[in-house]
């Protein structure tokens, strides 16, 4: 009995500290559809040897874009071979973060790595970034090459601190035999119009007009709402939500109101479920980011197409992330590997084509304007937007995240938008205020 | 000289003895202590140092006393109370609900197959098979039958002529669904184990039973559940532990929700210390210390209660 005691005492222990340290994939990141795979792979694209300089490039990209994205290394190394030679470490978005935050804190930083947008401010605030400034007009990279909102976007407090590589925006996905079979041939462009066909495609098909989802990304599809309805998400120093307004209450009721009051739309719409209806086709309509593209051409059967999202008020805009190319900083600076950095970071900049293919709306004009990129008819839809950016503030997370809670309770009916909007500005606002202190 | 040579070294050599000795068991244990005090004592230890602090893994930790502890003990006006609070009744309701069902289904699962009926090394294999998969193929499983409105469950439920369930969106039916597939995942671990324990029960206690006259449910409460008593222990205190670390299923099911509903402790305390922009390491360090606490004492009265000589 005693050693059993002894044995309950040891299992204890270890059972207690050792449950709480696993990290399953979240469904926080948008970037990226297809990433299962759990390891980080190293290894240095095309056939090249030993260089002057060797750079580590950490990345996310562990679906089928991590192969395009390999692509455009393996040329880069061919391209400068015996000068420069790019080695990338892939995993996924969930660990990249964590493990980015470890090897930081530690002093050795990757030379170069992809950060999602919104994430950038959180690190240029510790002062984790290099300064991108002067260093991009070293070598030519200017503002009036890429979209600029996403430009833009990569400036926090007078500095730039993110180089775009693509926007990934909302968008719309139409099933073109559901509208067919209710006699339209065009997408809508306006809530009306949405609303009009869903019913028509309700009365001469079985589908359902759209399928709204509850959790994730209902937040996103609110945030245009939003923007469309001309409200605001966060104040510019994200200390101050503004999204419980008069504006965002509207913009959230004409979601909800697709499920309860015009019936265009399944109720309870759980996880993933608006996605598993539309490759069905058993709904004609679909609110999802731009990186499902790749998924939906592989669904047999699903004749789709996209178009940019309906504007649910007066105004065209939607939600867009991005990924940006950042150079972490370094304890010893040395300016040749930054200008090597750099000059990677332009040749994938100008050779984004094989990367829209991936699924992804590339961020510079020349390739956004070139017959190549206009004939990947789905990415050059939804790139026809007008995509609006959260304010650069390292607070950002913390003043909009309670949207996601707040969102689906109104999405469920638990909550009116005002309670939901409200509930949700309140923690935000603590939330910020506490991780500004 | 001899003489002196023998002295000196009687005491010598029994002293080094001694000291091997005492060094031995040291030795059998090092290669398990070695890693229990890198991966279990050190980091138990680090972990209760950084909730005194305030840190984001960037800056340097800054001493904070007692306020990580505050937000979530008394301090009523943070948001981390209330937080923190939902958090613990949603894991407290997975515990009640769950707990109950991961013995008791096991528990006859073991019986039955006890009972040597035919083909029970395929049901073994049967009910074993699901604690093989990961959580993240289970929860995926799950999704699709359990999918409001192109799932198999409510299929059937609209053939028999009902409306469709909300399995994974509205309370009570998320608590149901997130049981029903941990039940499903993990019943096969506790059903070894209670096997492995009916095993050792001696034939001649039954046959004894069987003279003075026991029925089988007689022998059931005065021969089994007796002589299971070790393993019902261990699988009690192990299943609350388990339940109380849930964390994969309600993140991957319901993402936490409906609004805070499914959020659990764990997967609260993973929000707060990994993701968004401002990690508060120190405030999911403390919300640790406090949850591996409340486990230690509700073990100890488990513990105490079930192995009270009658």
């Amino acid at each position: 009995m005693k050693s059993y005691k002894l044995l309950m005492a040891f299992m204890l222990s270890a059972a207690m500290f050792v449950a709480a340290g696993c990290s399953e994939p979240t469904q926080e990141d948008p970037g990226n559809a297809g990433g299962d795979g759990d390891d980080t792979t190293t290894e240095t694209p095309g056939d090249v040897g030993e260089a002057e300089i060797t750079l580590e490039f950490w990345n996310g990209f562990t679906g089928p874009d991590g192969e395009d994205i390999a692509k455009i290394i393996a040329d880069f190394n061919e391209k400068y071979e015996g000068e420069i030679v790019i080695r990338s470490q892939t995993m996924p978005w969930a660990n990249f973060y964590d493990q980015y935050r470890t090897v930081v804190t530690a002093g050795e930083a990757p030379d170069i790595a992809i950060m999602h947008l919104d994430q950038i401010a959180g690190y240029a605030r510790y002062d984790l970034l290099t300064p991108l400034d002067e260093l991009s007009a070293d070598i030519g990279l200017v503002a009036k090459d890429f979209i600029p909102e996403v430009w833009n976007a990569g400036v926090y407090e007078g500095q730039r601190f993110g180089i775009p590589l693509d926007v990934h925006p909302l968008t719309l996905f139409y099933n073109v035999d559901l509208l067919e079979a209710a006699g339209y041939s065009e997408p809508p462009t306006t809530y009306d119009e949405l609303l009009e066909m869903s019913l028509a495609i309700q009365e001469a098909t079985d589908a359902w007009g759209i399928a709204m989802p509850v959790f994730w990304p209902s937040n996103m599809i609110f945030y245009t709402s939003l923007m469309s309805h001309g409200g605001e998400s966060v104040s510019e120093d994200g200390l101050t939500p503004l999204y419980n307004s008069p504006e965002g209450h509207e913009a959230l009721q004409k979601m909800v109101d697709l499920v309860y009051k015009h019936e265009v739309s399944p109720s309870d719409v759980q996880a993933d479920g608006e996605v598993t209806l539309f490759r069905q086709g058993n709904s004609a309509f679909h609110l999802n980011g731009i990186w499902m593209i790749a998924g939906f051409e592989q669904q047999d059967g699903l004749n789709f197409a996209t178009a940019p999202v309906p504007a649910f008020g007066d105004q065209e805009a939607v939600w867009a992330g991005s990924h940006n190319f950042v150079l972490p900083k370094q304890q010893d600076e040395d300016p040749d590997r930054l200008e090597a950095a750099m000059k990677f970071i332009q040749f994938v900049s100008e050779n984004s084509l094989q990367w829209a293919k991936a699924g992804q709306v590339p961020a510079t004009y020349t390739v956004l304007e070139s017959e190549e990129f206009k004939a990947l008819e789905h990415q050059y839809n939804a790139s026809q937007q007008n995509f609006v950016f959260p304010p650069s503030t390292p607070f950002y997370g913390d003043a909009w995240g309670p949207t996601g809670p707040a969102v689906d309770e109104a999405m469920l009916g638990q909550l009116t938008p005002e309670e939901a909007l409200e509930r949700a500005a309140r923690e935000g606002e603590a939330n910020a205020r506490e991780a500004a202190e | 000289m001899n003489v002196s040579n023998v002295k000196n070294n009687a005491p010598r050599t029994k002293s080094r003895r001694n000291w091997k000795e005492k060094l031995t068991p040291f030795l059998f244990i090092s290669p398990h202590l070695f890693f229990f005090i890198i991966f279990l004592a050190y980091p138990t230890f680090y972990g209760l140092y950084i909730s005194f602090h305030s840190w984001n893994f960037f800056t340097d930790m800054n001493f904070v006393g007692l306020q990580n502890y505050a937000n979530i003990l008394w301090n009523t006006d943070s948001i981390f109370f209330d937080y923190f609070w939902a958090a613990f009744r949603a894991t407290l309701i997975f515990v009640v609900l769950s707990v109950p069902f991961l013995i008791i289904i096991p528990l006859f699962i073991a019986l039955g197959i006890n009972a040597r009926p035919f083909g029970h090394n395929f049901f073994r294999a049967l009910f074993y098979a699901p604690s093989l998969l990961s959580v993240v193929t289970v929860v995926l499983i799950w999704i699709w039958l359990l999918d409001t409105n192109a799932g198999l469950v409510n299929y059937y439920i609209g053939w028999l002529g009902f409306d469709n369930i909300p399995w994974l969106t509205r309370a009570p039916w998320v608590w149901i669904s997130l049981v029903v597939m941990t039940i499903w995942w993990t019943i096969g671990t506790n059903m070894i184990l209670f096997l492995a324990g009916l095993g050792e029960i001696p034939d001649h206690l039954y046959e004894a039973a069987k003279i003075d006259g026991a029925n089988r449910i007689q022998q059931f409460f005065n021969v089994t559940l007796p002589g299971l008593k070790g393993p019902l222990v261990f699988v009690m205190i192990m299943t609350t532990i388990a339940s109380f670390n849930v964390m994969a299923q309600p993140q991957l099911a319901t993402n936490g929700g409906p609004g805070y509903e499914t959020r659990v402790l764990i997967l609260y305390i993973y929000e707060v210390g990994f993701t968004g922009g401002n990690p508060r390491a120190g405030l999911a360090a403390a919300m640790s210390v406090v949850l591996g606490l409340m486990l230690l004492c509700i073990s100890l009265v488990q513990f105490k209660l079930m192995t009270k000589e009658k």
